[in-house]
Parts: structure tokens; sequence; C-alpha cells
């Protein structure tokens, strides 16, 4: 495929899945470039929620489409509300779509882990996962009652 | 019966090619050419080698005569010739990689546009469904990442593979709680 010019290339990968293209990335530096063009991504994002959604969530800042397409497909699979997933080895708690913490990594217990390597405790591990979910619910309800002082 | 008129197509590497005028207006470049009497005897496509060039006629001529046969046949029932040519359309796309490269180069530089949707489904279903490992395979190509950047890129697109459910080892109602505590809140506000 290096023979191939760029704009046929991207005509191929316009015809991928989201999930290809999600993987593709892994293939080399080339490929990798391809895939994070932001048009790809918003043609993949007008064609699974229509074209009044992209005008929706058009993504603003230092946001790409590829950020909007992932929020966007989460919330479909998660729904909205508050949600722990675990996406490889890493939990995050969500909400509406968006990661909102990063709530700790699953320690791999079948790795080749010498005698002496520094072993976490298993209860550390949910007690600080505990701890950040808990302090993101104070964060939510210290929102909330910012939100009413202001209403108020 | 009017005589066929004929055109010849010369490949890049010089060989040339003698094609009805009717099987060459699938190219727009080429249709454009012979609308706009430009098409001399002889025309030179610098850009598309023999061994692609003789592929793409022999889609074009395929694809010219299935289109006569079905106008002719138009009024008797069933799509059987549509079957046929999709058939003929999946084993004619059966090459190497590196050819089916050279008929979507062809295609573009030629603008047939059957011809380009084709070629570029077929690099497709290629690439659908297999791991990196597979498509360098099927590419030949060579894998220029570290194992720091492929582990980075993984994990950056982690999201879009469903994952698997969390299993807490902790007290399970601990975790719904915090969840149902988190949605009233938000419900809450949202109420007020």
């Amino acid at each position: 495929m290096d023979g191939l010019p760029r704009e046929l290339c991207l005509k191929i990968f316009h015809l991928l899945d989201h999930q290809s293209l999600a993987s593709s990335p892994q293939v080399c530096r080339k490929w990798r470039a391809l895939t994070s063009d932001d048009e790809l991504w918003r043609k993949l994002f007008n064609d699974r929620w229509g074209a009044d959604a992209a005008a929706f969530y058009a993504p603003e800042g230092s946001k790409s489409w590829k950020d909007v397409f992932a929020v966007q497909d989460r919330c479909d699979r998660y729904g909205l509300g508050v949600r722990i997933i675990r996406e490889g080895k890493d939990y995050y708690l969500i909400y509406q779509g968006e990661i909102q913490r990063y709530l700790g990594s699953r320690q791999d217990t079948d790795g080749d882990c010498g005698e002496d390597a520094p072993r976490r405790d298993a209860g550390d591990e949910h007690r600080q996962i505990s701890d950040r979910i808990l302090f993101f619910l104070g964060d939510l309800e210290k929102a909330c009652a910012d939100a009413k002082r202001v209403k108020a | 019966m009017a005589e066929k008129k004929m055109l010849t197509l010369r490949s890049s590497d010089c060989e040339e090619f003698e094609v009805e005028e009717a099987v060459l207006m699938k190219s727009e470049i080429i249709r454009f050419m012979i609308e706009d009497d430009c098409a001399d005897n002889v025309i030179p496509l610098a850009n598309v080698n023999s061994k692609t060039l003789a592929l793409v006629i022999e889609y074009c001529n395929k694809h010219v005569h299935a289109d006569a046969a079905e106008t002719t046949s138009a009024s008797s029932a069933g799509g059987g010739g549509e079957v046929d040519l999709k058939k003929w359309d999946a084993e004619f796309v059966k090459v190497a990689p590196a050819t089916l490269f050279d008929l979507i180069m062809a295609a573009n530089y030629l603008d047939i546009k059957g011809l380009q949707g084709l070629t570029c489904r077929a690099v497709v279903d290629m690439i659908q469904g297999k791991s990196p490992e597979e498509i360098r395979k099927t590419f030949n190509i060579k894998n220029d990442l570290t194992k720091e950047e492929e582990d980075a890129i993984r994990s950056e697109n982690s999201w879009a593979f469903d994952p698997l459910p969390v299993r807490s080892s902790g007290p399970r109602w601990l975790l719904l709680a915090l969840i149902s505590i988190a949605s009233l809140l938000v419900c809450s506000y949202l109420l007020i």
C-alpha cells in the first residue's frame, strides 16, 4: 500500500468500520497517520448518527472527531448514567460517555514477575479505586450544591 | 450492421491495445476526449502499464457487454445477468494486493467509477476483521512501531472494542450503592 497516494488510501479507509479503523494504527506509522485523519472520523460519525447529531456534537477546542466518536459510542453502549467500565487493564468511571476519572489498573498476576518483584496488595488496589469513586461523588455533590446556590 | 469504431490505447511500457470506442466510454477521461474530439488514433496512458491496462480493458469489456445484454433482455423477468456479473466481479478482484493497488491507481487515473469502487471494496475486505499482524502479512508491511508505541495505540483505541464486564472481588452492593447515589444526585440536580 506504500505506492498508493494519500487520497486513495483515505478513500479505502473511508469504507472501514470504526473497529477496523481503531486497530489499523497498530499496523505501521503510515497507517497510524492516515487513520488519525479528522475527516475520516467526521464521516464515520455522520454515517452512524446523522448530520444533525454531527452538527450538534461537533468537536470544540483540542478535541477531534475521533474523541467525539468515542464518547458517543460509549453513550450508546453504557447509557448516559454513571458507570464503571474496564478498557484493557484499566478501570474508568464514566458519566455521559465522557471518562471522568481513571480508577486504576488491574495488575498482571500471570505476568513473569520475579520473586522479588514488588506485588501490590489487592485490598490496597480496591481501596484506591473506592477512594477515587468517592472523590468523584464528592465532586458531583459539590457541583450540585454550587448550581443550587447559583440558581438561588 | 455498422462497423464498430476502434481506438488504440498505448500503455506506459509502449504496448498497444485496440479497443471498441463504446468500451472506452466507461472511462470518464477518455469519454471526454472522444466527445471533445481530442482522441487521436492512439491514446497514450503514461501512468498505466500493459499488465494493468489489459485487466482494465477486460473489466470495461465485460461491463459494457453485460449492460448491453441486460438492455436487450430487459423484457424477460429475473436478474440472472446481474448475479453473474457480481460473481465475475468477485473473481476479477481475486488478485495479489500489488495488482489490486495498480488497478486502483489506473481506475482513479482513468476515472472509471465502477472499477474504483470494486477494487477499493476488495482492499477493505482484506483489512476488515483482521489483526494488525495479519494485515501486515497480507500487504507485506514492515512494522516500524516500537513496542511502547504499539501499547500506547492499543490503550488509546481500546474504547472501540467491547470491554469485559467489571468483576469486583469486593462486595458488589457497595459499588451499586455508590452508582445509585451518583445517579440520584444527578437526577435531583436536573429536576431542580
